[in-house]
Formats: structure tokens, C-alpha cells, sequence
């Protein structure tokens, strides 16, 4: 019969053994993991040094890690090393691909719009040159947007890719020409306009042959006006002219009387119902504009798109037409929108919403920009640059596997510890 | 497109209804001038209350001391910043009068300073053209109430906009008669009415 | 193991100690040194990063160096060990010595092998490292901690020695800020500071270290100067003031703190009041509060007699009180309204005004809101329409129109199956009520329209003026057949003001034409024919609904009448006008979006031009004060401050980055069309 001792002293033995074979078993698995011989490999944190090192001593061949797609400075190297003789491969944890798109908005100061595409679900941080901007998850759509001024590039971080942008173009917005007659309508409309920073050139009828004037008498064409405002169905305005000028791309915005005034006819062959009254209270409620009365607006031309509605109603429509953008919108004496709500935000919305309907027909005019450094695209971009990348774990079955690594190491740690201990509590260093 | 409302303020403290006929005035002036659409009658709002923001124009005279309330003063700091005008006209133009010197310490504490308006200001030719700035009333000819010609109006701004149009002239007093009776007179002595409603209108 | 071999075994173990004391204290006087220095630079704004790790490194081999030979002395020798050894193990009765070195008997090397001194070598070993290994974490930590600690300590330091010194370049300058006697407030000295936060009115003088001369001048705002050519008064607008001595310069920006005016609050009157009778004695009290300290209150009258264009004005001031600086206080009086002697219609404004101690007696000045009471006129109080109130509850025993035409609808179905006696009973009982009801119009109509002196020519000013006709106030009877003319009109139709019809009749036209049609209907019910009543019944019900619709104000006073026949004036007038051109208004939002726009510059100007970024950042807020919140503008000053020493400025530019509002994510039905916001 063994002694109590000698089957500790087994014990501890057997424990011992217990970790060599899981620490042998965990190296055999990490060097068939492994590239194969002759290749180097190096994870994407290692990538400075090795390109250095590979530089100085190129391998036969070289394979960036699984993670986020090389920068374009990476890329680059990369590429160069391939023209060196070097066999060159990367790999990706997702084919996806993510990009960051950044553009001036055709608004006055040039806010810019910003656009992201990954994998729905993707966590992403929007920053600049100072650091965060934003940060969300994108939707079931794949894609998110913001209207920011990011000092410098903006970079999209997510676990996928870093693209980083900046617009390609600066955008040059000319006057928006403001037409009706002398009301709180015309007043509150141009009011707005100004005060988020566009220029404006106005036409407002007080009387027969009384007109108050803003900015230089020109024809209404794409060379001086981005944008015609219709605010009344009287205004002395050539359908002809008003045509050509939407045709050559230049935005229309037909509001209140204004949808009735015969140039916008015979533009968008929209019907427009008589005005119907808003809903009470509402201008005072979260969705003010349902206050509002507002006419019904049908267009007849195919292409239309109801931007809103009231009810199944659409009250304003959305329409290209040639070159230009029309929008026309039912709403009647939208000026209440600023005045009468209570709360303090409903001059900035009202600002903001004509603001933002005049920008969406805007013609704007581009001036190619010097940029700095951006990589909208990094995976589109290597796999251009590097051809398409190895699916790192492509080979293993689908679904979730376990972490045989960490497992075996674990193990290996928990023998050893445990067998150590055995030893100290029988007096054995 | 609404029309154009003329609107009384209604406050707590004085005459507010000192001067029932002026909005009657104005009102056919701007339609014998202009193509302005206008309500054939005026309306009378209460200060203290929110639905004066359903007026962007609105006339505020008295002869007796001017006190607002919390509430007025409120709604007058939220009517101004929004774009509305106020045009307050001192009906009572007596020396250092009670109407004066209240409703000037109360603008102030209201809405802001108050300016003087140059007499080459876009007001004097909205639509009319008043070279010499605001035009002069019979009580001030006359030598009535202070004695004084006062050659300018005062306004509080918003921006390089007026905001507040505050005249001692006593305007109330000269246009506060039945608008028929204009075709007795030579020169329609309320022509600079419709230069203050068409620059509230247009700018 | 032998006794020589146990030696040899304790000396290197005590070696390992000696090395490791030494390292660890030599350590510990690095970071030791790295903490001083750290604190230094981030007080004094300097760099002075390359200096710091030299005197660390210097100061832990020094003191590593000299730990290890004091504790080596002449040597580890095997004699040295043993005696230390013996020391430490008196076990060994100094037989240790004596084994090592050979020659004794077997008993003393059985002796010594029998004693285990291991026990206190470790005990040695755990006492002379404890220490030293505390006193590096300590070190460690302080060094980690004195980021957060700089800041706080430089302030102190900044405001009552001010030691920090500019970046290279920068004027090296003091301001010592005089507080306003009356303010009652220390002298602040300051050393550098980029933006001083200063009471208005106060003195800020600028001195230099160097005792170099001096000059200011203001990049924005003007303020006036004083005196001396280094000294500037806090005025009520920002200032940035560029001080300059020679070639060198620094942008100083001062933030003036107002002194808000008293804030007072009257206690009685509660409320306004009419007074039937011009006696008695108010009560007055009212508290009042100021954030430096109240001069005096006061209660303020003002007494207004007269009507029409005569008025006249007394005013004065009872319960006055001095305060002489308290924060709080309150005054007490009584009006007597006999002394003022007061006549029906005239009215008393109370209010209370406090004053704080500025010289400003303007801007000084606050007051209450303010009560009214008024003393009715003659018979005023007989009358319903004297005050603002809810119109009187409605006679319950006169039946509605709508119920009157309900009861007329069932007398006539019930017709072919009642006698005719029945049916001229309950049909002239119907057309009493309807009279009644018509008594009850008429009565609203004459109420507003009767008793009226002026009509539509009253002038309301109270005088009359020249070349304007007035004529006599018409009748009820007159103002029966205008309602009559205006009621026969279509509808619609555009009112002759020229006629009998007046302004007035066209206001309660509604009214009127109920009044008319239920004349009508209450004739055919007399008449035993409702059949023939029911078409004025419906239209009468349709008159009251549009009066009930039409705007309906409960004024103190009259409302106004006259209603003007636009269609028929309109571009009638002789005049034509010629506006002049309209000048555009100044960008709201636009503003920001340029502030954004320079801010980016900045940020661009920080990394080759720290010091110029500093300075366009400071010129940056202080052109946004007011328009910014008090936290921007906190960030904006430390960015500058962490821009001019050198210090991470990233996170101030980012906190007045946010402020002015640069992220916006909006998804509605336009952007999605146009991809715009």
C-alpha cells in the first residue's frame, strides 16, 4: 500500500505533466497556426518595425495581420515592397469594408456633411483633429450621417478600419432671390436666410410700382442666383426664364401663395388644393408646423417625392427637374413658426428648416481644394492596392468556437500553480 | 398669406386705450397706399400674454405712468429678440412726463437700450421718403404738452434692426380721428404711419 | 552544506539586499526629483522637460551609489558576513567566526550547524528594504498625482505670489486688480494670467518684473484708460489689452463682472385695488437684496389725476432707509391716501426701489413691480363694464335660440295632430320667449352702442382737432335703422361708410341681424304660423354663432369700432411711394459657423505658433462673451493658458470646440432627400 506521501509526491507529478503536455499541445497549435515557413508575419500593432526590418532585409514573402485595414501610409510601403520582389499578403477579419465620406454642405459657413458606411452594428467614433466629435452604432441601414465642422480631417475609428476625409471641394453658393410681396411671409423668410449667413437678394412688393429691392438687379439665371424663393402668386416672374433657370440646375423653393403662382406650374405641374386649416394647438407642441395651414400638393410630374405630409396628404414635394431641384411647400405663414411657439428654440428651427430647404435645391458651384492627407476607404483602397486579403479563420467552421489557446495556457498555469503549492505544504521548496 | 393685423398692446398699468382710432387710421392709409393685404379692423392683445407673439406689430401708447409686469416685460424680451415691432408713441408729451419717463425706464429694463434713430435711417424712406427725419405734429407746432420739437425718434435694436420704435411726438394725438376725414386735409399727416408699418414689414 | 558553504550562501543574499536598497532609494530620490521638477514647470509654464530627467537620473545614481558603499563599506569579506551573521544570532554564542575560519574542535562545527540563522537574515532583509520600497511607491504616486495637484497649487501660487513665469518671448508682466472702494474686496496680485475676471470699475495695473516701461492699448473694446500709462478702469465691456514693453508683448483679456442692480420685492399691496372711496391708509413693505451690498430703499409714488388730454403728476418717497452695505433688507411704510389727496379717477403707482452702493445711481437702482390703485369715478361702481372680469353668468331662465327653434321643430311636427287653440297657445308661448331672447341681443347691442356719446366720432384723445366735423352721437332709434340698412346688405356685401350705416353698427352687425331675424320669427309665432318662423329662427341661431366666433375681448375699457372699407380705399391715396433699398441683416448662426471657422485656424496656429494661437483664441472669445456660456468661455481661457506653457491644450480647445457647437446628427424626411442636415 502507498503512503499518504507518496501519492501526494504522484499527485504533484502528474500535475506537472498535466501542464508540459498542455504547454507542448498550446506550441504545436500556435506554430501550425503559424505562416508557413519562410514567411513573415506581423500583427497590425507591429507593422511600423516589421516594414522597417523588411525593408532593410526583405523576406520572400510577407503577410500583414488580421485587423483593421493598413493605413494608406502602410499600404503604400507595402506596395513598394511588393515591387521589390517581395510576395506580399494581408488579411481581414470582414470583407465589408468601411468608408468616411466628407463634403461641404451647400450652406453658408460650409458645415460639412459627413457620412459613414460599415457592417450595421459597428461601433464607431467620430473625431478630429481634437478628438471625439460624435460616437454611435450604425443602423440597420449600414450607413450614418452627421452635419459637423470637424477642425482638420475627420477619421471614423471602429474596430474595422480608420478611414480618415476631408472634403475634395470647396462649394462657392451663390444668392438666393427672395420674391413676394411685403408681408411677415417675405419679412421672416429673408429674416431667417440672413441670419444663418446666406445672401439674399430680394423683391418685395409693397404697392404697384413700389418694389423694395435687396442686392443687384439680375436675370434669374445659374450665373447669379443659386436659388429662386417664391412667396406669392403676383410676383413678376418670366415662366420661361424661371424654367430654363431649374433646367440649368438652379434650385426652386415654391411656398404658400407661391405654389400657385403660374411659373411654378408650369414648371411642376403640381395640384394644389386650397388652403386648409392646421391643427389647433400644434404650433405650440413638438411638431409645430402641424399648426400650420397648409395647401395639398399633388404633383402631376412623375419623380415627385412627399417629403411631408399631413395625414396621408403631401404638403411638401420634392422634385428634379433637368439639372435643378424644385421643392414645393403648401405651408401658409410659416413666420408663425418663429413668433409663436413658446418655446425659446423656435426662431433657430424656423431658421434652420428654411434654411435647410433652400440649401436642398441650392445650386452650389465647385472649386477643387488642396487636401491633406485621407483615406476614405482604407479596405477598398488595399485590396486595390494588395488584391483581395485572407480571411483570417475563413477555414474554421462557422459559429462561435472556444478559445483553445487561452484554455490550454490556462491549464498549463493552473497544474503548475497547483503543484507548487503541494510542494510548499508538505515543506518542500 | 395672412394679413396684415394691427394690434394694441393691452398692459396692466395706464390708459392703454388712449388712442382708439389711430389703429382705424392706419389701417386705411396702408390700404390707400399700398398692396399690402390688411384686416379691416385692428385687434387688441394683452402683453402679459403669449398671444401677442401673434402679432409682429404692435402699437403701445397712454398718457398715465407706465409700469410693466414681470409677465409684460417677458413677453416683451421674447417678442423683440423674435422679430416683432413695437412702436410705442407717448401720448401724453408733457414736460419730463410720467408716460415719458416711465415707459423709457421700463423699454430699458424690457428689451435694452435705447438709441437715437439718425435721420438718415432706412425708416424715413421705407416707403415715403422723410428727409428731415420724423415728421412733426401739430401738438409739437402748436406748442402743446412740452414745448419741444423732438427731432428724433429713440429705438432699441435688434442687430441694425429697430426693434422698438419709442416716439415723444405724440403721434397718438395726431392720427387718432376718423380715417374720412383725411380728405379734408391737404397733406395726410399719417403717411409716416405707413413708413413704420412697411419697414416692419420689409426689413 | 557546510558552515562555510552556509556563509557563503548568506553573503550573497545580503549582497542582493544591499544592491536592491540601493536602487530602490535610488529611485525613489529620481521620481523624487521628477515630482519638484514637474511641479515647477507646470506652475512656472515652462518646458524644461530635458533638465527634469537630468536632475533625476543624477540625483538616483548619486543616492543608489552612495546607499551601496555605505552599506558595503570595506567589503562583503566571509569574516564581515560571519560576524554579521553572529550579531543577528546569538544562538551561536560568536562560535561562528571561530568555525569558519578552521581549526576548531567538532563539537563547534556541530554546534554552528545546529543553529539556522535564515530566519534573521530574512528578518534583516524585510527591514532594510520596507522603507525604501514605501518610499518609492510614495514617490511614484506623488509623481502620478502632481499633474492634478499643479494646477490647483499654481492658482494659489497665481493669486497671491504670482511666480509663474511667460513663455519665451511673452512679456513677463503683474496686474494688481483694485477692486471699487465700495465693493469692499482684497487687491488681487496676478503673474501672467491670460484672462483677469474683474469687478467693473475696478483699477488693473500693470507692473513688469523687470521694471521695463510699460504701454497698453486695447485690441477690442475701448475702455477708458486711467491716469498712468499702466493702468487700466474696468468698464462694462470686455476688453483685450496688449501690453508691451519693447519688443515684447502679452495679450491680457479682462472679463468685467457687473454689479447687478438690487432685486426688490414688494410684500403689500398684493394686489392692485379700485377704491370706491379716496381714504384710508395702505400698508407698504418690501424686501430687497443685492450681491455686494444695499445703500438704501425706498417706497415710490406716483399720483395721476385728470382724463382725457389734462393730466397732472405728483410723485414722492416714503419709508426710506439706509443700509450702509448689508447684503439683505427690508422696509416698512404706510400711504395715507387723504394726505394725497386724492379725487375719483385718480390713480396711485407704488412701487419699491433699492439702491447698492455704486456711485452709478442708474445702473444702481432696482425696483419692484409695481402696484396700482385707483379711486373709482362717480357711479363708476354701478356699472358691469368698469373692470377686466369674466362676463356675468347668462340668465338660466331665458331659453337658448337653439332651444327655441328645438321647441318651434316639434310644435310644427306635432301640428297636424293638435287643435289650433293649442297650437297658438305654445306657438305665442314660444314667441314670448323668443322676445325675451331678442330683449336680452338688444340689450348686449345698446350696452355697447346706446349709451355712447361719441360713436365712431369720438376722438378719444379728448380734444378736438382742426378741420374735423363733429356730429351728434346717434339715437338708439337712429342706430335701430342703421342695424335695419346694415341687416337688408348681402352678405358680403362692402359697407357704406358714407351713409347712416357707421363703423359701429358694421362691429355688432352679427348681433344685429339676430336682433332683426328674431323680430321676424317671434312675429310669425305670434301669428301662430312657426312653420313660417323657423327660416329667421335658423338664421338668427347663425348671426349669434358668427357673433359668438368673432373675437370677443372683456377690456377694461371700450374696444375698438371703427372698421375700414379696404376694398373700397385701397391705392385710392394721392401719394405714391418709392422705398429705398434694404440692406441684409447681420448672419445669427452665420456668426457661429465663422467663429467655428477661426477657431479651426487657431487649432491650425497652435502646433508651429503656440503663443499667436493663444492670443487669436483669446481674441476669439472675447469677441463671443455673452454669446457663448460661461463654461466655453472657462475652457477657451484655460486652452490659452495650456497653449502659452506649453501644456496639452486639447482638451480646452475640445470643451470650447463643443460650445459652440459643431456635432449635429439629424435624420427627418428632407435630409434624407437632400442629404443636407
Amino acid at each position: 500500500m502507498r503512503s499518504r506521501g507518496s501519492g501526494r509526491v504522484l499527485a504533484e507529478h502528474v500535475l506537472r505533466g498535466v501542464a508540459v503536455v498542455a504547454l507542448t499541445v498550446l506550441a504545436v497549435r500556435l506554430w501550425r497556426a503559424g505562416p508557413a515557413p519562410g514567411d513573415a508575419v506581423v500583427a497590425p500593432n507591429a507593422l511600423d518595425s516589421a516594414l522597417v526590418q523588411w525593408t532593410a532585409n526583405p523576406p520572400a514573402s510577407a503577410t500583414a495581420g488580421a485587423g483593421p485595414a493598413p493605413s494608406a501610409r502602410h499600404r503604400d510601403w507595402l506596395l513598394a515592397l511588393r515591387r521589390n520582389g517581395t510576395t506580399i499578403r494581408w488579411r481581414s477579419e470582414d470583407s465589408s469594408g468601411s468608408a468616411l465620406v466628407v463634403e461641404d454642405a451647400p450652406l453658408p459657413g460650409l458645415p460639412r456633411r459627413i457620412r459613414f458606411r460599415s457592417q450595421p452594428g459597428t461601433s464607431v467614433m467620430l473625431s478630429d483633429l481634437l478628438g471625439r466629435v460624435d460616437s454611435g452604432t450604425v443602423g440597420a441601414s449600414g450607413a450614418m450621417a452627421w452635419r459637423a465642422s470637424p477642425v482638420g480631417a475627420a477619421s471614423a475609428v471602429s474596430a474595422r478600419a480608420e478611414p480618415v476625409a476631408s472634403p475634395r471641394d470647396s462649394l462657392a453658393v451663390r444668392p438666393v432671390l427672395v420674391l413676394g410681396q411685403a408681408g411677415w411671409e417675405g419679412k421672416f423668410v429673408i429674416a431667417a436666410l440672413e441670419e444663418d449667413g446666406w445672401r439674399v437678394s430680394a423683391r418685395l412688393t409693397v404697392a404697384p410700382g413700389a418694389v423694395v429691392m435687396q442686392g443687384p438687379v439680375s436675370r434669374i439665371d445659374t450665373s447669379s442666383v443659386s436659388a429662386v424663393v417664391l412667396l406669392d402668386s403676383l410676383s413678376p416672374v418670366e415662366a420661361p426664364r424661371l424654367q430654363r433657370f431649374v433646367q440649368d440646375g438652379g434650385g426652386l423653393v415654391a411656398a404658400g401663395p407661391g405654389t400657385r403662382h403660374p411659373a411654378v406650374r408650369a414648371i411642376v405641374t403640381a395640384r394644389v388644393s386650397s388652403s386648409a386649416p392646421g391643427v389647433l394647438g400644434a404650433l405650440q407642441g413638438p411638431a409645430p408646423r402641424e399648426g400650420l395651414a397648409t395647401r395639398t400638393v399633388r404633383a402631376g410630374t412623375p419623380g415627385a417625392i412627399p417629403i411631408e405630409r399631413r395625414g396621408n396628404d403631401p404638403v411638401v414635394v420634392g422634385q428634379r427637374i433637368g439639372a435643378g431641384r424644385v421643392v414645393v411647400a403648401g405651408y401658409e405663414d410659416t413666420w408663425r413658426l418663429r413668433m409663436a411657439p413658446v418655446r425659446d428654440d423656435a426662431p433657430s428651427d424656423h431658421r434652420a428648416w428654411w434654411s435647410s430647404m433652400v440649401a436642398s435645391v441650392a445650386l452650389p458651384r465647385l472649386l477643387p481644394r488642396d487636401i491633406g492627407y485621407i483615406d476614405e476607404a482604407p479596405f477598398a483602397a488595399t485590396v486595390d492596392a494588395l488584391g483581395r486579403p485572407q480571411l483570417a479563420g475563413a477555414d474554421r467552421r462557422a459559429g462561435p468556437r472556444l478559445p483553445w489557446e487561452a484554455l490550454l495556457l490556462a491549464l498549463a498555469l493552473a497544474g503548475l500553480l497547483a503543484e507548487w503549492a503541494s510542494r510548499r505544504l508538505r515543506g518542500q521548496s | 398669406m395672412s394679413e396684415f393685423v394691427f394690434a394694441t398692446a393691452q398692459y396692466e398699468s395706464g390708459d392703454w386705450d388712449s388712442a382708439p382710432l389711430v389703429p382705424a387710421n392706419l389701417i386705411d392709409s396702408i390700404a390707400r397706399y399700398t398692396s399690402i393685404p390688411v384686416a379691416p379692423t385692428g385687434a387688441v392683445v394683452p402683453l402679459a400674454s403669449s398671444d401677442a407673439l401673434r402679432f409682429p406689430f404692435l402699437f403701445l401708447t397712454g398718457h398715465l405712468p407706465v409700469r410693466f409686469s414681470e409677465q409684460e416685460r417677458g413677453t416683451i424680451r421674447k417678442y423683440l429678440d423674435r422679430g416683432g415691432f413695437l412702436f410705442i408713441d407717448d401720448h401724453n408729451h408733457d414736460i419730463d412726463g410720467a408716460f415719458h419717463k416711465t415707459v423709457t425706464e421700463e423699454i430699458v429694463r424690457a428689451g435694452g437700450p435705447l438709441v437715437r434713430v439718425p435721420k438718415r435711417h432706412a425708416l424715413y424712406s421705407s416707403f415715403f421718403q422723410f428727409p428731415d427725419g420724423p415728421p412733426n405734429t401739430s401738438h409739437e407746432l402748436n406748442g402743446w404738452g412740452d414745448n419741444l420739437l423732438h427731432p428724433e425718434l429713440s429705438a432699441v435694436l435688434r442687430g441694425d434692426r429697430i426693434a422698438l420704435l419709442y416716439s415723444n411726438k405724440d403721434y397718438s394725438s395726431e392720427w387718432s380721428y376718423h380715417p374720412e376725414n383725411k380728405r379734408f386735409s391737404s397733406v395726410d399727416n399719417t403717411r409716416f404711419g405707413v413708413n413704420i408699418v412697411v419697414y416692419a414689414l420689409t426689413r | 552544506m557546510t558552515t562555510m558553504e552556509r556563509v557563503l550562501s548568506t553573503r550573497r543574499q545580503l549582497t542582493l539586499v544591499a544592491i536592491a536598497r540601493s536602487l530602490v532609494l535610488g529611485v525613489s530620490a529620481g521620481l523624487l526629483v521628477m515630482v519638484v521638477v514637474t511641479m515647477a514647470r507646470i506652475m512656472r509654464g515652462s518646458d524644461g522637460g530635458a533638465l527634469g530627467w537630468s536632475l533625476a537620473i543624477m540625483a538616483s545614481l548619486v543616492t543608489g551609489l552612495s546607499e551601496f558603499r555605505r552599506l558595503r563599506g570595506p567589503g562583503f569579506s566571509v569574516p564581515r558576513v560571519s560576524l554579521w551573521i553572529e550579531e543577528h544570532a546569538p544562538a551561536l554564542q560568536y562560535a561562528l567566526v571561530t568555525a569558519v575560519e578552521g581549526g576548531g574542535p567538532a563539537e563547534l562545527d556541530r554546534s554552528v550547524a545546529a543553529v539556522d540563522w535564515s530566519p534573521a537574515t530574512r528578518r534583516a532583509a524585510r527591514r532594510a528594504l520596507a522603507w525604501p520600497v514605501l518610499g518609492l511607491m510614495g514617490c511614484a504616486a506623488l509623481l502620478l498625482v502632481s499633474d492634478a495637484v499643479a494646477p490647483v497649487v499654481s492658482r494659489i501660487a497665481g493669486d497671491t505670489r504670482g511666480t509663474p513665469r511667460g513663455v519665451a518671448g511673452e512679456l513677463d508682466v503683474a496686474l494688481r486688480v483694485t477692486p471699487p472702494a465700495y465693493a469692499r474686496r482684497d487687491v488681487a496680485v496676478l503673474r501672467n494670467p491670460s484672462v483677469v475676471r474683474a469687478l467693473v470699475g475696478s483699477e488693473v495695473r500693470v507692473t513688469s518684473p523687470a521694471n521695463a516701461i510699460i504701454a497698453l492699448e486695447a485690441d477690442r473694446g475701448g475702455v477708458p484708460r486711467t491716469s498712468g500709462p499702466a493702468s487700466w478702469r474696468v468698464g462694462a465691456q470686455p476688453v483685450a489689452l496688449r501690453v508691451r514693453s519693447g519688443d515684447a508683448s502679452r495679450l491680457v483679456t479682462i472679463d468685467p463682472l457687473p454689479d447687478s442692480a438690487p432685486v426688490v420685492v414688494l410684500r403689500e399691496p398684493t394686489r392692485d385695488t379700485v377704491l370706491a372711496d379716496p381714504s384710508g391708509t395702505f400698508t407698504l413693505g418690501a424686501d430687497a437684496r443685492d450681491d455686494l451690498g444695499l445703500r438704501a430703499a425706498s417706497f415710490e409714488y406716483i399720483v395721476s389725476s385728470g382724463s382725457g388730454e389734462s393730466f397732472t403728476f405728483a410723485s414722492g418717497a416714503i419709508g426710506a432707509r439706509a443700509f450702509g452695505g448689508t447684503a439683505t433688507g427690508s422696509i416698512a411704510g404706510r400711504l395715507s391716501l387723504g394726505a394725497l389727496g386724492l379725487k375719483p379717477g385718480d390713480f396711485v403707482h407704488v412701487r419699491a426701489v433699492a439702491t447698492d452702493l455704486r456711485d452709478d445711481t442708474a445702473s444702481a437702482r432696482g425696483a419692484s413691480e409695481t402696484r396700482t390703485i385707483r379711486i373709482a369715478r362717480a357711479g363708476e361702481l354701478d356699472s358691469v363694464a368698469i373692470e377686466a372680469a369674466a362676463p356675468p353668468e347668462a340668465d338660466k331662465a331665458i331659453l337658448s335660440q337653439r332651444m327655441l327653434i328645438n321647441l318651434t321643430e316639434a310644435l310644427v311636427r306635432r301640428r297636424p295632430r293638435i287643435d289650433r287653440a293649442t297650437l297658438s297657445a305654445e306657438s305665442g308661448r314660444i314667441g314670448r320667449d323668443q322676445a325675451r331672447l331678442r330683449k336680452q341681443v338688444s340689450d348686449i347691442v345698446f350696452s355697447r352702442l346706446g349709451d355712447d356719446p361719441s360713436g365712431e366720432h369720438f376722438h378719444g384723445d379728448g380734444h378736438q382737432h382742426e378741420g374735423q366735423e363733429l356730429r351728434p352721437a346717434l339715437t338708439p332709434d337712429e342706430l335701430l335703422k342703421a342695424a335695419e340698412n346694415a341687416t337688408v346688405a348681402a352678405a358680403g356685401a362692402v359697407l357704406d361708410f358714407e351713409g347712416d350705416e357707421t363703423p359701429v353698427v358694421a362691429v355688432n352687425r352679427p348681433l344685429l341681424e339676430a336682433y332683426n331675424f328674431m323680430w321676424e320669427a317671434g312675429r310669425e309665432l305670434e301669428q301662430s304660423a312657426p312653420e313660417r318662423a323657423l327660416p329667421p329662427m335658423y338664421r338668427a341661431l347663425d348671426a349669434i354663432q358668427r357673433a359668438r366666433a368673432a373675437e370677443r375681448l372683456y377690456l377694461r375699457s371700450r374696444p375698438p369700432r371703427a372698421v375700414v372699407d379696404v376694398e373700397r380705399v385701397r391705392l385710392q391715396g394721392k401719394d405714391r411711394g418709392s422705398p429705398a433699398a434694404r440692406e441684409p441683416r447681420a448672419p445669427a448662426t452665420g456668426a457661429a459657423r465663422a467663429a467655428l471657422a477661426r477657431f479651426a485656424r487657431v487649432v491650425g496656429l497652435a502646433a508651429a505658433d503656440p503663443a499667436a494661437a493663444a492670443d487669436s483664441l483669446l481674441l476669439l472669445r472675447i469677441d463671443l462673451l455673452g454669446a457663448i456660456t460661461p463654461d466655453a468661455a472657462a475652457a477657451a481661457a484655460a486652452a490659452a493658458d495650456a497653449l502659452r506653457r506649453g501644456r496639452d491644450a486639447g482638451p480646452g480647445l475640445a470643451a470650447f470646440r463643443n460650445a459652440l457647437g459643431s456635432g449635429v446628427q439629424v435624420a427627418d424626411s428632407l435630409s434624407r432627400w437632400s442629404g443636407i442636415r
